[in-house]
């Protein structure tokens, strides 16, 4: 073989190379971005809750159909993720296939990707891009929507136990007053 | 960041009205410890410091009352019914869904689950139970049945109220 077929040869494989750098890249960069926004939130979240209301998050976790977010409270550190749901699977799978970039199933529960179950975790450097997108296209206007829902939920809830706290206290009033007589 | 400033807002949100569901919960706690002590005290008042060692166990439906006599001084306290084989009593689920969400909600709701139950019919329960101990138990000490019935005696506002 000539060195001008080998070199007819690798320019073709050269060209694919390079769509694949520029598709990692994109990828880099999305993750990066989305470490940003992640770092802005939990700033933002530390300024409105202060130290106590930090050290009394435990894990908070709400989620859109392709998108989870979990905010996490350790002392006084906060910690903010973005990460897939299985309804983003198939568009992982798809993205990754088109753009020549792994899609794979991991031993381990990857931090941002995603989690079927226990034994089924998938990883794939497009997730963070394709979060990114479900982010703008909408989806971070239904996390807060989510979280709107939840708190309403909660409060209702509130008010149904405020309610039975009151009945009891009233229930048991007497003993009380006769244990003061 | 408008989508930051949005976000963070309702996590805060949704913050206080967890925490808000926690401090109702610990008042529900709260209170459990102020009716437990107060039955206590009129089981204490009633023993006169006789010589009697007696476990008493009242079925209150779902809840039992336990009146404990180690021949020094009386304790009283309420627990749940423990779980049958095949059967689970009914204030598991209550308890669940008080404190739903929470790390342990069996734990975090149980004191309000035994509220609520003692109120609408757990104190009822307790005073047909406390009837029937007195009636059939033939070798329960004089001392012991002057506690059940002193407690019994308390219980009976209770019982009104849920009635009305």
């Amino acid at each position: 073989m000539s060195e001008d077929e080998i070199e007819k040869l690798l320019q073709p494989l050269e060209e694919v190379v390079e769509k694949v750098k520029d598709s990692v890249e994109v990828c880099v960069r999305a993750e990066y971005v989305l470490r940003e926004f992640e770092r802005a939130l939990a700033h933002a979240l530390c300024e409105r809750l202060g130290d106590e209301g930090v050290r009394a998050l435990g894990e908070l976790s709400v989620e859109t159909e392709k998108v989870r977010l979990t905010v996490a409270g350790h002392e006084t550190r906060l910690t903010v993720t973005f990460s897939a749901t299985p309804g983003m699977k198939k568009d992982a799978e798809r993205l990754a296939a088109r753009v020549g970039l792994y899609f794979r199933r991991t031993s381990y529960p990857p931090p941002r990707g995603i989690r079927e179950d226990d034994f089924k975790n998938y990883d794939s450097p497009v997730i963070a891009p394709l979060i990114l997108e479900h982010l703008v296209e909408g989806g971070a206007e239904r996390l807060a929507e989510v979280l709107k829902n939840k708190a309403a939920e909660i409060e209702g809830e509130n008010a149904l136990l405020g309610a039975a706290i009151r009945t009891v206290e009233k229930a048991i009033s007497p003993l009380v007053l006769a244990s003061k007589l | 960041m408008e989508e930051v400033e949005v976000l963070s807002e309702k996590i805060k949100e949704l913050m206080e009205a967890m925490v808000e569901r926690e401090d109702l919960l610990e008042e529900a706690g709260r209170i459990l410890k102020e009716l437990k002590k107060l039955f206590q005290n009129v089981a204490r008042e009633a023993w006169r410091g006789g010589a009697s060692r007696e476990t008493v166990h009242l079925d209150g439906g779902d809840i039992l009352m336990t009146i404990e006599i180690p021949g020094s001084a009386v304790y009283l306290s309420f627990s749940v019914k423990p779980r049958d084989c095949d059967k689970e009593p009914e204030i598991y689920s209550e308890m669940r869904r008080l404190a739903k969400g929470f790390r342990y909600p069996e734990d975090d709701g149980m004191p309000l689950a035994i509220l609520h139950y003692f109120v609408r019919r757990g104190a009822a329960e307790l005073v047909k139970s406390i009837d029937e101990k007195i009636r059939e138990e033939k070798e329960l000490t004089e001392e012991v049945r002057r506690v059940l019935a002193e407690v019994k005696n308390a219980l009976a506002p209770v019982v009104l109220a849920a009635k009305t």
